[in-house]
């Protein structure tokens, strides 16, 4: 950490080229990827995206040395990665992986400070640096309350920022991480993208994550790299993504569209019924959203042609044209209650 | 710190009932000597009988000594097994390893004894012999196959059937055995800390102590196998390497304890779950020196329970340590089990 807080200069930390991974049993080669072309700096955030069985987690298994390639070269640091021994690539990456470790008496400091490991002594004497190390590390995850709690007292949240603080205390310039956000809730998956973020940003490490919650990844990735079932690998800066169609077309299934406003996937249900609405803000969006989902296909019309206008105001106001009358209601549920009476 | 300060009082606190429970069973036994004279005896002075000093000397001594070095290596055994395969269960007997000794002991006894017997060749050393070599032979399969095999589950799994396999030949060679020989096995299976004695006694001691030895030097590589294979090579370790070497101590210890003193159960598997109870801790560089200690004792505590019935003589130690070891393991699953239900 505080090696690279120094220097903020980009140095290439991973690059791989004509690489084909995926498993060799009794001499049969199953490739997962091949001929993949890659290149990571430090500083860098890359979320690493695509369907399951994609081959992500054996990519990422390769790049961490857990496994060896079917072919090419992988360079980390700008060496050979068969060219480091065991002891030497643990202080170069660290991973964070889909492992669950259930260790009864377990106290989440003494797990962190398995991170030093790769630098103390025969018997893991950990030294007054190792501590302040192992500190810095626990502060940076955000998980000072839970320095003395025992590891089975953990949310699944909190047990994979005290594997991520695992793996700061190893002081690697390289971060590999599995699907960090499975299972999370909500506002866990956004502090820990936020962790991950400033991570790479403020201290310079280069931080390869798979996950499949896309619009986290737009927001936060410097790159995403996007894997798949015989296609070839794409990547780029993800708002360029975006806009190519790269995702449109990369996800494409029959029911589900990508919408290239929001960034969202969103199910189509593609129907006949067309419904005009006028007005926008905040309510207009969210009542759209709504029609939507019940299937309608939405068109917009001139003013006074419209049939559901929502007003312009803080307070939800919509006003709907029905065969001979109009109303107004205050309520998206008011709205669809509506709608579904008319038909 | 708080628990380093709780972690000393532990210690000290086991050692002390450790020295008190060596002295009562240098003490108590089924000829009852005075305490007085078991201070002469030791300290010169007149002893009332001569034949108590050969009793303190030659036999209580070194059996309160062999119930020390072989609790302790039976726990430390259990603990690696324990780690090694992540699995609560696991104990000496579970590789096989128990299982091998008693094939090499019953054929010795039951295949042998007939014509051996005849020649009064069977002794407490033939005995000692095989039983090492049969718990020597499963080692030698297990480190033969583990690096072959890619996880520590199918191992386990391997060596469960191992035991299962080499029991069966056992009772298949005692179908075929005569009572006498039949009674030599048993006996020899009943267990006891009485047949290492002082002439045996640096051969026992020289293994157990190397293997104690060898166990804490692990301690940093059995920390990391906590976290499992991969997380374990992330920290460096060279995961193949440190298998063959905690299989071989784990091996080597529950063999000589095996072959010396007979299958002694439940000590191997219970004394981790009680010293991790205990300390509050799952690392290896508390919970290793602490098992060792914790061993010993609980093994000088199994030894004299098994002299309770006094002058009507002993009690097998392997009842007594089933007796006292499986109600512990029940209440520790049972407590762990609650406390994750919390």
């Amino acid at each position: 950490m505080r090696k690279q807080n120094t220097d903020n200069s980009r140095i290439p930390i991973l690059g791989a080229y004509h690489l084909s991974v995926g498993y060799t049993q009794s001499n049969t080669k199953s490739e997962v990827q091949k001929n993949l072309k890659l290149k990571m700096f430090t500083g860098e955030l890359v979320c690493l995206l695509g369907p399951n069985g994609a081959g992500k987690s054996t990519l990422l298994r390769t790049l961490s040395g857990i496994q060896p390639s079917i072919k090419g070269d992988i360079k980390v640091a700008g060496k050979n990665l068969d060219d480091y021994s065991i002891q030497e690539l643990a202080k170069v990456v660290s991973t964070v992986l889909t492992d669950q470790v259930f260790v009864d008496h377990m106290r989440v400091y003494d797990l962190v400070a398995m991170g030093r490991y790769p630098y103390t002594g025969y018997f893991g004497r950990l030294s007054v640096l190792d501590h302040e190390i192992i500190d810095e590390a626990i502060a940076l995850a955000g998980i000072e309350p839970l320095k003395e709690r025992f590891l089975d007292q953990l949310s699944d949240g909190e047990r994979q920022k005290v594997m991520i603080a695992r793996a700061l205390a190893q002081e690697t310039p390289f971060i590999i991480l599995d699907e960090p956000m499975a299972f999370l809730d909500f506002p866990s998956k956004l502090e820990l993208m936020q962790i991950l973020r400033n991570l790479a940003s403020e201290h310079n490490k280069a931080i390869l994550m798979t996950t499949h919650d896309l619009s986290l990844s737009i927001q936060s990735a410097d790159w995403i790299w996007l894997i798949g079932h015989d296609q070839r690998i794409r990547r780029g800066v993800p708002e360029d993504l975006v806009l190519k169609g790269d995702f449109a077309d990369f996800f494409k299934k029959d029911d589900i569209s990508f919408d290239m406003h929001t960034g969202e996937f969103r199910i189509e249900n593609a129907t006949e019924k067309r419904i005009s609405v006028r007005g926008g803000g905040l309510n207009g969006s969210w009542v759209r959203k709504a029609l939507m989902r019940k299937g309608y296909t939405i068109t917009n019309a001139a003013k006074g042609k419209e049939k559901i206008y929502v007003a312009n105001k803080p307070e939800l106001e919509v006003t709907v044209k029905l065969k001979d009358k109009e109303v107004t209601v205050n309520s998206v549920k008011d709205l669809l209650l509506m709608l579904e009476k008319e038909q | 710190m708080k628990t380093q300060y709780r972690n000393i009082l532990l210690f000290t606190g086991i050692f002390l009932a450790g020295i008190l429970l060596f002295f009562l069973n240098v003490l108590l036994g089924s000829v009852s000597i005075p305490a007085g004279d078991v201070f002469n005896i030791f300290f010169g002075g007149d002893v009332e009988k001569a034949s108590w000093a050969t009793i303190i000397i030659d036999s209580r001594l070194p059996m309160a000594l062999t119930a020390v070095l072989a609790g302790s290596a039976l726990s430390v055994s259990g603990l690696l097994m324990q780690t090694l395969f992540r699995n609560p269960l696991a104990g000496p007997s579970v590789l096989g390893v128990s299982s091998g000794a008693s094939l090499g002991v019953a054929m010795v006894t039951l295949l042998a004894g007939g014509v051996l017997s005849e020649m009064l060749l069977i002794n407490n050393v033939s005995i000692i012999i095989a039983a090492f070599a049969g718990a020597g032979g499963v080692i030698f399969v297990l480190l033969f196959l583990a690096p072959r095999v890619g996880n520590n589950i199918v191992l386990l799994i391997i060596g469960l059937m191992i035991g299962y396999a080499v029991s069966s030949i056992v009772n298949v060679l005692q179908f075929f055995s005569s009572d006498h020989d039949l009674q030599a096995y048993i006996l020899w299976g009943l267990g006891s800390f009485s047949k290492v004695g002082w002439q045996n006694m640096v051969y026992f001691s020289g293994i157990v102590i190397a293997g104690l030895v060898a166990a804490i030097l692990l301690m940093k590589p059995l920390n990391m196998i906590l976290l499992g294979d991969n997380y374990a090579f992330n920290l460096g370790l060279n995961m193949r390497k440190a298998r063959l070497l905690v299989i071989s101590v784990a091996g080597i210890l529950a063999a000589i304890v095996t072959a010396f003193c007979g299958p002694i159960a439940f000590i191997g598997i219970a004394v981790p779950h009680i010293v991790r109870n205990l300390f509050k801790s799952n690392n290896h560089r508390v919970i290793c020196p602490a098992v060792i200690l914790c061993g010993g004792v609980f093994a000088l505590l199994v030894s004299l329970l098994s002299r309770l019935p006094g002058s009507m003589g002993a009690l097998p130690v392997n009842a007594i340590s089933s007796l006292i070891g499986a109600p512990i393991v029940v209440w520790v699953i049972f407590r762990n089990r609650n406390r994750e239900v919390a």
